[in-house]
């Protein structure tokens, strides 16, 4: 007896400790179908938190309807039993001490379906009843500048909110708030009601959503939600953001100005923005950063293409005036004046989109440029060119554009583009050249002026269909542009050539020729073309599609060239015509192109095959000796790709492209021209195609949690029977060209890079290489001559940013070596370059910020090439950022510290090496105020603005 | 007359007293994520270039999952192909792939999980979510379904529908824990919603609950501590490629 009193102490003890441990409260009964006197099995019974609904547990009902579950504290608990068919069945019991909780029996009875119809008693002009929907016009119904949503349905008749923000509607309560039709707009309805601006709403309609599945399905199964959908406003977004930017320095040179000033105004679809730019720092246009936001995208055409990626491509045609980064990119110093509208608005779901642009520019360009030009001849011969170039150019222009896309229904876009230009362009350019052989002895000299004002006027429209249809895959397209271009240009020949005839043994001067020039050149050139192109693609089956497409085109130039010389020498009138260099031709090309390509489809693997075929008749009438020549090509265009997506993240790439190249007119039979008399080109009415072959191979690998990358791609260009040069340098250093077809030309170039993080130090590092090939077949005074030009680059990159974002600084430098050879000279040019960069940036207190950037070139010199080129271009700024959000910027900047800029061009083909120096922006200061402001009235609650980015 | 009416509701409800609860089948779920919103979530901006070719994006993109269940576990994994779906290289996310599975008894998840890069296995206890039921009714595929709202990592909140009718507290990805089965999860700052589209009354084979064990092995913290890690340099691009990854 005495061993089993202590077992059972211990089994209280037992008992007692697990209940110490996690202390439970339990509620325990029975539920069953009174009508019936049926006890339910697993009736479901939750357990829910009375004061905020959180479910605290749940449990099923054993085979006898009997139930036991468990709460964690005491206090007021909901419970509610449910059980198909019957109604639920919600009570609310408080636990207040240990004992379990009883609740008996849990009585549950059928559904009783009451259809409850309200009846609309008043009439508003502001409502209106379309079927089962009441529509409120929300504007008809006064509410308080700011006030919200929840503000406004109180004022609505029939509507009701009590202070919870529960809102019953006709006597129901609203179990569903839908913006603009869209359900999970925000987690809560109530924050929807709170947070929307009452302004933003333009209808509020009330009605009994079906659910899902009678939505789905049709066919109406009695189950409905009282909602309420508001419906916004177009204009719910409205404001204008902008930045206006005023710098003034000095410099060197001269003094510096860049002014800046950009708007855009938008009320819901419609935009409204401008925008203009002057600036003698190398500043000319928007960058890509600002010309979304207030250059109407700047012309660009952005695509979804099939495999997801998103592309935007800019027709570059006529942009001479404007780089994609918004600087100046070419030679000598700038000075422009930019300016631009856009405007563009979208209506009716987005169903109709019209847009507009007109933009204005002003460059006026100064360039001093010195060339010197090595050339290699037979017999470890050369011959050496010098020049100076000056160029003074001031060009002016307008465009104008418009668009307009109409999307006709779902399947179906129209769109219709339309533009016009008008540029003129003023330069003065003066040169001065000599010539010498390897001996340095002077062959000849020229020194030229020309003059030319030339005005060019285009206008250019498009018209695009397009129409997917019901089967996946299905679309047919159609497009059809025009363009006409007109150009006409006046301008003065003066040229004096000295020509030094030369004893080829002895080198001894026999002779010299002198050869004077003066004439006007008038010059007009009119192209009007016009081409249509039809494209289908049909699915063949789940993964393969087939594409079609045909296009005709037809070209329609003319181009006369007009020579005049003076009839008196000394006086100003330039009145004969010089027939030997002037002439007036026209041309016309009719093409017709056919093609078809199969593309296959699979999750990993995606190849594709084609090509197209074209013929193009080629009439060319020579008005002025009433002649004409008719040509007639056939071009192939093979191409093939495949691509193999290993991962998500990592993917191989082959492409394949074939194409034939014709001879240019100019090539068979030049026109004659007298711009340039050391250089004079020879006609072959023999000259045949050239076949290209491109081929390209690319691998790419990321790795985006250990930011990892590798980049490779390798491209051959093989060209059969290319068109190449055959050369004749008399011994006065005149050329005389002729085009020929060669065997054996070849180009290419390879590129590898590898990236990966340095965690513990937070750095960034990559190594790069590059190669460039190019293996050309010329003759060169009859004999064969084989150049290669050769790059080989070397760099690396670091970049560190420190933890709080404050401090940044990377580090790029980069080796090339540069070989250069021809087999009729047993001489190379080879020389090496180095590039460093280096930038830094440190935010400072007080909203103080530093930064600069150095970027240093050292060029090896060569026996020929002995100038200086080395370069130490540092810059500087200091800047303070002032008022709220930033909005105000102060900047002072230096711009190449030593004073050490220049414009510097070092390149090599064929049997030539040449080198350019050219002026180019130097030291200067610029202090300069930014200040950005933006206003937005924007009616929907602010949202994370994040989005998911993976390559 | 009305006592006819009487009996046939008395049938009825015999029937339905006695009524076989769902407790085993396969899950059609359509997952569907709102392109046109991702949008709205950017700045002003950001949107200037995205209005460029919005209106050549569909609304949505869609894809399936299948959930295997019985009494005792439930594997959900990616089901149907659909064709033509535009893989848009800015609607894509990370482990969207996902492979779970659901051990009711011993309350823990296996996850297969893609995560750019890295294959996950995640292994862990199944997650607690505080759920606050609403009132709110709906029918999904038949089933009538009770509104639920949760919250995962501290910000990311939960709609969840689920059918007390299944008697199976599971669901898609890695959400469970109601009372009954989840129909259809709403995750609003995600802009993604799961659905049930199709539900099959049939007992699935042993070998459809079978999952890899491949991959990194770490537990839900270890992967959210191991992603906020890897994505730091990513700013506010971050949080949403975690909570995809967390799911």
């Amino acid at each position: 007896m005495p061993p089993m009193r202590h077992l059972s102490t211990l089994l209280l003890l037992v008992c007692l400790c697990t209940g110490a441990m996690a202390q439970s409260y339990s509620i325990k009964g029975t539920v069953a179908d009174t009508l019936n006197d049926n006890k339910l099995p697993n009736a479901c019974i939750t357990v829910m938190r009375a004061r905020d609904s959180v479910m605290e547990s749940f449990t099923r009902t054993k085979e006898d309807g009997s139930f036991s579950v468990k709460t964690k504290a005491k206090g007021k608990y909901l419970i509610m039993a449910t059980f198909p068919g019957l109604a639920d069945y919600v009570d609310i019991i408080e636990i207040k001490d240990d004992a379990p909780f009883d609740m008996g029996l849990v009585p549950m009875v059928s559904k009783t379906h009451l259809l409850q119809e309200f009846v609309l008693t008043q009439q508003y002009a502001a409502i209106k009843v379309k079927g089962d929907t009441i529509e409120y016009l929300a504007d008809s119904f006064k509410t308080r500048d700011n006030a919200t949503v929840e503000a406004l349905l109180k004022k609505l008749p029939g509507i009701q909110v009590d202070k919870n923000g529960q809102i019953v509607a006709q006597g129901e309560k609203v179990q569903k708030v839908l913006v603009d039709g869209e359900e999970f707009f925000t987690d809560d309805p109530a924050v929807v009601t709170k947070s929307l601006q009452a302004k933003a709403v333009d209808k509020v309609q009330v009605f009994d959503k079906k659910s899902e599945q009678a939505e789905f399905t049709g066919i109406d199964d009695g189950e409905k939600t009282r909602t309420i959908n508001l419906q916004l406003k177009d204009d719910k977004k409205k404001g204008y953001f902008g930045k206006i930017i005023a710098g003034g320095g000095t410099g060197d040179q001269q003094s510096f100005f860049e002014n800046q000033a950009m708007f855009n105004a938008f009320k819901g679809k419609r935009k409204l923005s401008a925008f203009g730019i002057m600036a003698n720092t190398g500043k000319v246009g928007l960058g890509w950063e600002d010309r979304d936001k207030f250059g109407g995208g700047g012309g660009g055409v952005t695509e979804v293409t099939d495999d997801g990626g998103i592309m935007t491509y800019y027709n570059s045609d006529d942009d001479d005036f404007e780089s994609w980064s918004g600087t100046y990119n070419g030679q000598g110093l700038p000075r422009a004046w930019t300016g631009g509208l856009h405007y563009s608005n979208k209506w009716k779901q987005d169903k109709h989109h019209l847009g507009g642009n007109y933009r204005y520019g002003k460059q006026d360009i100064e360039t001093t440029t010195n060339t010197l030009t090595e050339y290699s001849l037979p017999n470890d011969k050369k011959n050496f060119n010098r020049q100076t170039k000056d160029v003074y150019s001031v060009g002016q222009r307008h465009r104008g554009d418009g668009l307009y896309e109409w999307k006709m229904d779902s399947t179906s876009t129209l769109k219709v583009t339309a533009n016009a230009g008008y540029s003129n362009t003023k330069s003065t350019s003066v040169y001065n050249a000599d010539n010498r052989n390897e001996l340095d002895s002077l062959l000849s000299t020229n020194d030229r002026r020309v003059t030319s004002d030339a005005t060019t006027k285009s206008i250019n429209s498009t018209l695009d269909w397009r129409k997917k249809f019901k089967k996946k895959g299905r679309t047919i397209s159609v497009n059809i542009s025009e363009n006409y271009r007109e150009t006409m240009s006046d301008g003065l020949l003066l040229s004096t050539n000295i020509l030094y005839e030369r004893d080829s043994n002895t080198g001894s001067l026999l002779s010299t020729k002198r050869d004077e020039t003066d004439q006007q050149k008038q010059n007009e050139n009119t192209t009007l073309s016009l081409s249509s192109r039809l494209s289908y693609t049909e699915p063949l089956s789940k993964v393969t599609f087939l594409e079609v497409n045909y296009a005709f085109k037809v070209d329609n130039n003319s181009s006369k060239r007009e020579t005049y010389n003076k009839k008196n020498p000394l006086g100003d009138v330039y009145d004969t015509l010089d027939s030997t260099f002037s002439n007036n031709y026209a041309f016309n090309i009719m093409t017709h192109t056919g093609g078809s390509n199969l593309r296959f489809m699979f999750k990993k693997i995606n190849f594709s095959f084609g090509g197209s075929v074209s013929n193009a008749a080629f009439q060319q009438k020579d008005q002025m000796p009433d002649t004409s020549y008719n040509y007639n090509f056939t071009n192939f265009f093979p191409k093939a790709n495949f691509q193999y997506s290993i991962s998500k993240q990592s993917r191989i790439r082959f492409d394949y492209n074939g194409s034939t190249r014709q001879p240019t007119i100019e090539q068979i039979q030049p026109l004659r021209n007298n711009l340039d008399p050391l250089n004079i080109a020879i006609g072959n009415a023999a000259l045949t195609q050239e076949f290209r072959h491109n081929l390209r191979l690319s691998f790419n690998d990321y790795k985006m949690l250990t930011n990892r990358y590798i980049w490779a791609s390798v491209s051959m260009n093989l060209i059969d029977n290319a068109i190449s040069r055959s050369e004749n340098i008399d011994a006065i250093g005149r050329r005389t060209y002729q085009y020929i077809n060669v065997d054996g030309n070849y180009s290419g170039w390879g590129y590898i890079s590898y990236g990966t993080k340095i965690k513990a130090l937070n750095l960034h590092t990559g190594i790069h290489a590059n190669v460039n090939v190019n293996h050309i077949n010329n003759i060169v005074n009859g004999r064969k001559n084989i150049s290669d030009n050769n790059t080989y680059t070397l760099g690396l990159d670091f970049s560190y940013d420190s933890e709080n974002e404050k401090f940044s600084i990377s580090y790029d430098p980069s080796v090339s070596y540069n070989d250069n050879k021809s087999t009729i000279n047993t001489q190379t040019t080879s020389f090496w370059t180095t590039e460093q960069e280096l930038e830094m940036s440190y935010e400072l207190p007080w909203k103080f910020e530093v930064g600069t950037d150095i970027n240093w070139y050292i060029r090896e010199k060569t026996s020929v090439f002995d100038r200086n080129n080395n370069v130490f271009k540092w810059n500087a700024y200091v800047s303070k950022k002032f008022l709220k959000n930033d909005q105000l910027e102060l900047r002072m900047s230096m711009f190449d510290i030593l004073n050490q800029n220049l414009g510097f061009y070092r390149y090599a083909q064929n049997n030539y090496v040449t080198e350019d120096n050219y002026n180019t922006i130097r030291r200067y200061g610029l202090l300069s105020l930014t200040w950005n402001f933006t206003k937005s009235a924007a009616g929907v609650p602010q949202q994370e603005s994040n989005i998911i980015i993976t390559p | 007359m009305k006592r006819i009416l009487v009996t046939i509701s008395t049938l009825l409800l015999t029937i339905s007293a006695t009524a076989q609860y769902t407790v085993q089948g396969k899950i059609e779920y359509e997952k569907k994520v709102n392109l046109q919103r991702i949008m709205d979530d950017l700045d002003e901006e950001q949107k200037e270039w995205m209005e460029r070719f919005r209106s050549q994006l569909p609304k949505f993109t869609t894809t399936y999952f299948d959930l295997y269940f019985n009494a005792s576990k439930s594997l959900y994994k990616p089901g149907r192909e659909v064709e033509g779906n535009t893989k848009l290289w800015f609607a894509q996310s990370p482990a969207s792939e996902n492979i779970v599975l659901t051990d009711f008894k011993t309350e823990r998840v296996k996850a297969n999980k893609q995560v750019f890069e890295q294959k996950f296995l995640v292994e862990d206890s199944m997650r607690q979510i505080e759920w606050k039921i609403s009132d709110e009714i709906r029918t999904i595929a038949n089933y009538k379904c009770r509104k639920a709202v949760g919250k995962i990592l501290d910000s990311v909140y939960v709609v969840a529908f689920y059918t007390e009718d299944i008697m199976v507290s599971g669901g898609p990805e890695m959400f469970s824990g109601l009372p009954g089965m989840i129909l259809q999860i709403a995750i609003p700052r995600l802009n993604t919603t799961w659905i049930a589209t199709k539900i099959d009354v049939v007992a699935p084979k042993e070998s459809d609950f079978t999952i890899s064990d491949k991959g990194k092995k770490v537990n839900q913290k270890e992967l959210y501590d191991n992603l906020r890690e890897s994505l730091k340099d990513w700013k506010k691009y971050a949080d949403k490629n975690i909570w995809w990854s967390m799911l």
